[in-house]
């Protein structure tokens, strides 16, 4: 079995430790001897979704979004096309946000998004920052292993907001998530997942790193994927701990 | 007013030193700028020579402790911050611990090192005629947001004091653009191809254009971002600097040797100290000190008797062992400590301990952006500790180094006895901690064997 995983402006949207969530899922696929191949895309190439399984991208600042936002513009159809599909996508903070409708920023400019996600996000003035904890019992109910908590670190003053055609990821128990009123966190369309959470967040959360693994790879051989079990006693152990964690 | 700050400021100190709370290297100048606002501005005036400010990411109190030896070597007087005191208040509790009970200071020079963030309100209290830019990395994006705001801050701080010699990094595409703030630049870099890596480690720092945002092309790269670097589309370009090593030898842990062409001469520079990220602290403080008109012979020999800064790349010896403290508080950093680590031949004991408070960073998420595969020699031995040990020892995992060799012992000064337990006599352990772990590593040393006060290292 292989698993490519294409990874959208690695240099610019990979602001603070995103890496560690390709890392985790190569990993965690090489100790179950599934190959995994990692694609790059930057600016000005080529994009090709129809071998991809798993698409990703994470955060930026400002400078990079900005460069960014018009090329992804023009994947837009593409990408959306793939979503529709059940491409499996995991998408943080910046990544998030350009996603979705539009981004506002504090001068009133409008950045368009590519709107895969029915979320739109506007710049606010206070920042987010801290430990978050999400309740995501209810997202994780068909994943190969429930999980009660995810775990990650928040930090953003983009305030977004969630229409119709998405869910959140789950409920915050620790910290805002989406925006300063809403008590949720995150977004799911389809199997498009967005969240602001960095930590990284697949390593604290294997279960749910898994669950894309297994939402890759079972839309690609088109059965029921069964991942053996990894010992996850080095991640328990520091997912418990951020349990722990003050604000 | 002023007497009054400084007497309460004064006294506030005597407080913290007596009852043993801490070093008084922020709270006397918080307490007193509160009574006179504008005291810094009033005691600064009496520096003879006036003043200079370094700043940057990493690397200031080790530029500054060198521009503040070389001074002294060259019979200068200065006054300088050290350990930590980098913001406003640092600064106030500085100028307050060393002047008169009147507030008399009696130095030529004063020289203070100053957070990045801290630039404007500090130049504009001291009114500087020199400003040290060494570099701007990511570093705790948890308290200041991004870099480019960081940049702009200093550029508008350049902007406002026109007058002032403004040293820069040439090789730093973000820093190297705040030349265009000034009409007063002066530039030092590196030309050294034997220590260029192949391509720029890239993890969203500066290397894009800072004007189009087009991805920066670099015909030799250093670590980092820094190199030779230009815009594709002309925007912008490595400028030559004025102060250039030519010739970098880099000796693991026993130092380096430089050949440095300035405006007037050829010189060659030994140091005692490590790795190419002193490379640059080293042409910064050169930089400065040529400016204060220090004669090289002194610069040479201030350099040359150089011992490191407080927690930065500290020799420490204990049970008969040598402990480096090696200060981490970035990806940038931390690459360099390992690749350093890794140079060395009697390489084998490692304590990784990572603290996630405020002065730390929250955010423990950079370390994913460190290169710890570079630990995988399985005759290294590692132990993490700190409040965050359990996520350092997950990032060691994923970085394929096998569980049973990752020790995991969250208490600070257990870790450290336990590591040195299975160490032999006459061992090196090499420490690499966060802010506050590497302040309570050395406060449980402290009370173990004799060393000097933080505040007294300077």
């Amino acid at each position: 079995m292989e698993l490519n995983i294409v990874h959208l402006y690695p240099e610019e949207m990979s602001l603070y430790g995103d890496r560690g969530n390709i890392l985790t899922l190569m990993k965690r696929c090489d100790w179950r001897g599934i190959k995994s191949t990692l694609t790059p895309v930057r600016v000005g190439d080529g994009l090709d979704l129809s071998r991809a399984d798993i698409l990703f991208m994470g955060g930026g600042q400002d400078r990079g979004q900005k460069r960014v936002a018009p090329d992804l513009g023009k994947r837009k159809i593409v990408i959306k096309k793939a979503v529709e599909h059940g491409l499996t996508t995991l998408l943080i903070c910046g990544g998030y946000q350009l996603f979705g409708r539009y981004f506002k920023t504090v001068t009133g400019e409008i950045i368009t998004g590519i709107d895969v996600l029915d979320v739109w996000t506007v710049a606010g003035n206070k920042r987010q920052i801290g430990n978050v904890l999400v309740d995501v019992r209810e997202t994780s109910k068909e994943w190969p292993k429930q999980m009660a908590t995810l775990t990650g670190f928040e930090n953003h003053s983009g305030q977004t907001y969630l229409g119709h055609r998405v869910k959140p990821l789950g409920k915050t128990s620790r910290g805002q998530g989406n925006n300063m009123q809403g008590g949720v966190e995150g977004a799911v369309y389809k199997n498009c997942y967005g969240t602001y959470l960095h930590g990284s967040l697949l390593p604290k959360n294997p279960a749910f790193a898994d669950h894309l693994i297994n939402l890759a790879l079972s839309r690609k051989y088109g059965e029921r994927i069964e991942l053996p079990e990894l010992d996850d006693s080095l991640e328990t152990l520091a997912h418990d701990a951020a349990l722990t964690l003050s604000r | 007013m002023t007497t009054l700050a400084i007497l309460i400021g004064k006294a506030v100190l005597t407080f913290l030193r007596l009852t043993k709370r801490g070093g008084g290297t922020a709270l006397p100048g918080l307490v007193a700028l509160k009574i006179e606002p504008k005291l810094v501005l009033k005691l600064s005036k009496q520096f003879t020579k006036g003043t200079m400010i370094v700043t940057g990411t990493n690397g200031k109190t080790t530029t500054v402790k060198m521009i503040a030896n070389a001074l002294a070597e060259d019979s200068k007087s200065v006054l300088y911050n050290s350990s930590g005191s980098n913001l406003l208040r640092g600064v106030a509790a500085t100028l307050i611990e060393r002047s008169s009970l009147f507030g008399k200071l009696h130095f030529e020079y004063g020289l203070f090192e100053a957070d990045e963030a801290s630039v404007p309100a500090i130049a504009r209290e001291l009114n500087p005629h020199t400003l040290v830019v060494l570099n701007l990395f990511r570093d705790q994006l948890d308290r200041y947001g991004e870099l480019d705001k960081t940049a702009e801050l200093i550029g508008n701080a350049i902007r406002n004091m026109p007058e002032a010699k403004v040293i820069l990094n040439a090789d730093d595409p973000l820093v190297a653009s705040l030349g265009r703030f000034t009409r007063n630049s002066y530039f030092f870099g590196i030309d050294s191809a034997n220590v260029a890596v192949r391509t720029p480690e890239i993890f969203s720092d500066s290397a894009n254009c800072l004007f189009c945002g087009e991805v920066l092309n670099y015909d030799v790269c250093y670590f980092g971002h820094m190199g030779k670097y230009s815009c594709p589309t002309g925007d912008l370009k490595r400028p030559e600097p004025q102060i250039n090593a030519e010739k970098v030898t880099l000796k693991g842990l026993d130092g380096q040797t430089l050949t440095i062409k300035t405006q007037y001469e050829s010189i060659s520079l030994e140091a005692a100290i490590p790795g190419l990220y002193n490379s640059y602290n080293i042409l910064g403080a050169l930089a400065a000190s040529i400016v204060a008109g220090v004669k090289f012979d002194s610069f040479a020999r201030a350099l040359d008797k150089f011992e490191t800064a407080f927690g930065r790349m500290e020799k420490i010896s204990y049970r008969s062992r040598y402990l480096y403290l090696l200060l981490i508080k970035n990806p940038m950093g931390f690459n360099q400590v390992i690749h350093t680590f890794n140079a060395e031949p009697e390489k084998k004991t490692v304590l990784i301990a990572i603290n996630d408070y405020f002065a730390d960073g929250r955010d423990i998420s950079w370390l994913w952006d460190v290169e710890f595969e570079a630990l995988r020699d399985k005759t290294i031995r590692i132990m993490v500790s700190g409040t965050r040990a359990q996520d350092m020892a997950l990032r060691l995992k994923y970085a394929g180094i096998e569980e049973e060799r990752i020790k995991v012992e969250q208490n600070l000064s257990l870790a450290l006895e336990k590591t040195i337990d299975k160490t032999e006599e006459r061992e090196t352990l090499y420490i690499m901690p966060t802010y506050t772990a590497m302040f309570a590593l050395r406060k449980y040393l402290s009370e173990k064997i004799k060393l000097k006060h933080f505040w007294e290292m300077g």
